[in-house]
């Protein structure tokens, strides 16, 4: 048996030499005064690099082509290598709330140019204030979080095993707002033309209608015929889903989070929930009584966990609207008392 | 660990459509703090405070303390200073004695809207000298730090 040549590995006859050959001119290109690089640093306002955020720098040819990807390293910096000359849309999208994205249009990059770049990147709507961006908190603590590997436990039951403290990880595509009726639409522009300054937070009022897709760190305790979820920074901050077998009750005062009952598809957990009040938000957009959410819950290996949420609501929305969450495991985290005790909503002007 | 997402959506569709669909999907429609800072101080008005603690707020969802600054000879103002959650700063190596009354501070930050005397905290200078900011480097965020 002939010992097989290295540059020759598919056995096609082809000798070595052209694709050596090819291979040393790519080398030469990518190296060489053809191309060009940019790179940089990301810094907020108080001369910091901007670092944590998992955040990618796109580059966009403004020639044409798919946007170019670096991630933003541990310091802060970036690098794009081996560019084509020519003029570049630069743009970082950040998530809430530390910072706001970034964007550059018509960077001019020459042939042989390693063009230095620092982006500043303004404050997004926490406007820098210390110790206030419950996603940078998320991703920090998720960064140092030591997971072991595992597969997935299983309660008494057979079913999966979703106890402990999660944190989402950001995902801005999430982000998208649902589909609105006009009128929907129109407070949901008036908000946050206003910067959510009567947003039910401000007066210690829940965050969120559905918790769920939050940024802060929340506890699943789960037992056969209960789940509850401890969600911090928030108000109430607790959720009970009734495993029980019981259906929706007939006779219900609308509430913030509505009446959660929840069965088991398989290793997916299928939460239904309806019986909220008019007064919660989603994001900026409102919703009416006639909400109904269906929260679709699996955990996919030891240290993650995904929700399908489904939302419709024939009363504000014009169409469903469905949005996914994953969430990091953070075993050595605790959930923190937080009774919201000391908000301002006096000071909030708005625009 | 899972692959951080970013707005893969948008990066598909032509360079002209990008801005636009990063513009989209950055909006903090679903994430949101307890509320937002822009409704409350001015980006436009940036200041620096010198003075003593004289009190501390360790108080969900947002811990506060309050400086006299000497603003004339026969003049001195207290002003209110708003910080993160106490939740939140614990996490980054805030002890509610991490600010002591007393203390000689030089606080950054911005305006409040309505003319109180009022901003929030985006670096605050310890009496010996260390200064903690906001940002991304929990090491510049933590009092503790060197």
């Amino acid at each position: 048996m002939p010992k097989t040549k290295i540059f020759n590995t598919r056995g096609n006859g082809l000798p070595p030499c052209p694709l050596f050959l090819v291979l040393v001119l790519f080398a030469m290109l990518a190296l060489g005064a053809d191309t060009a690089g940019i790179g940089g640093k990301l810094l907020d306002p108080n001369g910091n690099a901007v670092t944590g955020t998992g955040a990618a720098v796109f580059a966009t040819n403004i020639a044409g082509g798919a946007p170019i990807r670096t991630a933003v390293l541990p310091d802060g910096g970036f690098q794009f290598a081996g560019l084509a000359a020519g003029t570049y849309d630069i743009a970082v999208p950040l998530p809430c709330c530390m910072y706001t994205s970034f964007q550059r249009n018509g960077v001019v990059v020459q042939a042989g140019q390693t063009l230095r770049l620092d982006l500043p990147i303004a404050w997004g709507i926490n406007l820098g204030t210390i110790g206030d961006d419950p996603v940078m908190l998320a991703n920090d603590m998720r960064a140092r979080a030591k997971v072991p590997v595992a597969s997935v436990p299983r309660g008494s039951d057979g079913k999966p095993d979703f106890n402990g403290v999660w944190a989402n990880i950001p995902d801005p595509a999430a982000a998208k707002p649902p589909p609105l009726q006009p009128w929907a639409a129109q407070i949901a522009r008036e908000r946050a033309e206003n910067n959510r300054k009567d947003a039910p937070g401000n007066f210690c009022l829940p965050n969120s209608s559905v918790p769920l897709i939050l940024p802060f760190q929340y506890r699943l305790v789960q037992t056969p015929k209960l789940l509850v979820i401890i969600q911090e920074f928030d108000t109430p901050g607790y959720r009970q889903i009734y495993l029980d077998g019981r259906n929706h009750p007939q006779d219900w005062n609308p509430a913030w989070y509505g009446h959660s009952i929840g069965k088991w598809d398989g290793d997916t957990l299928v939460v239904d929930t309806v019986g909220f009040n008019d007064r919660g938000w989603l994001g900026n957009a409102p919703h009416t009584e006639k909400l109904h959410v269906v929260e679709r819950i699996w955990r996919p290996d030891f240290g993650h966990l995904e929700a399908e949420i489904t939302m419709e609501d024939p009363g504000a929305f014009s169409a469903p609207w469905k949005t996914t969450i994953h969430a990091g495991l953070l075993p050595d985290e605790d959930i923190l008392e937080f009774v919201c005790e000391n908000n301002k909503p006096v000071h909030m002007v708005g625009k | 660990m899972r692959k951080q997402q970013t707005c893969s959506y948008g990066w598909q569709v032509k360079a002209a459509q990008a801005l636009a669909a990063a513009t989209l999907c950055i909006a903090p429609s679903l994430l949101s703090a307890h509320h937002s800072f822009t409704a409350e101080f001015d980006l436009a008005k940036p200041v620096t405070l010198k003075g003593t603690v004289t009190k501390l707020e360790w108080t969900n969802p947002h811990a506060r303390f309050y400086i006299d600054v000497k603003e004339s000879d026969d003049a001195i103002v207290n002003w209110e200073l708003e910080l993160g959650s106490p939740n939140t700063l614990l996490r980054y190596g805030w002890k509610r004695d991490s600010l002591k009354i007393g203390d000689e501070v030089v606080v950054e930050g911005y305006l409040a809207k309505d003319n109180s005397k009022m901003a929030n905290a985006r670096t605050v200078q310890f009496p010996d000298g260390r200064k903690v900011s906001a940002g991304s480097a929990s090491d510049s965020t933590s009092p503790g730090a060197k």
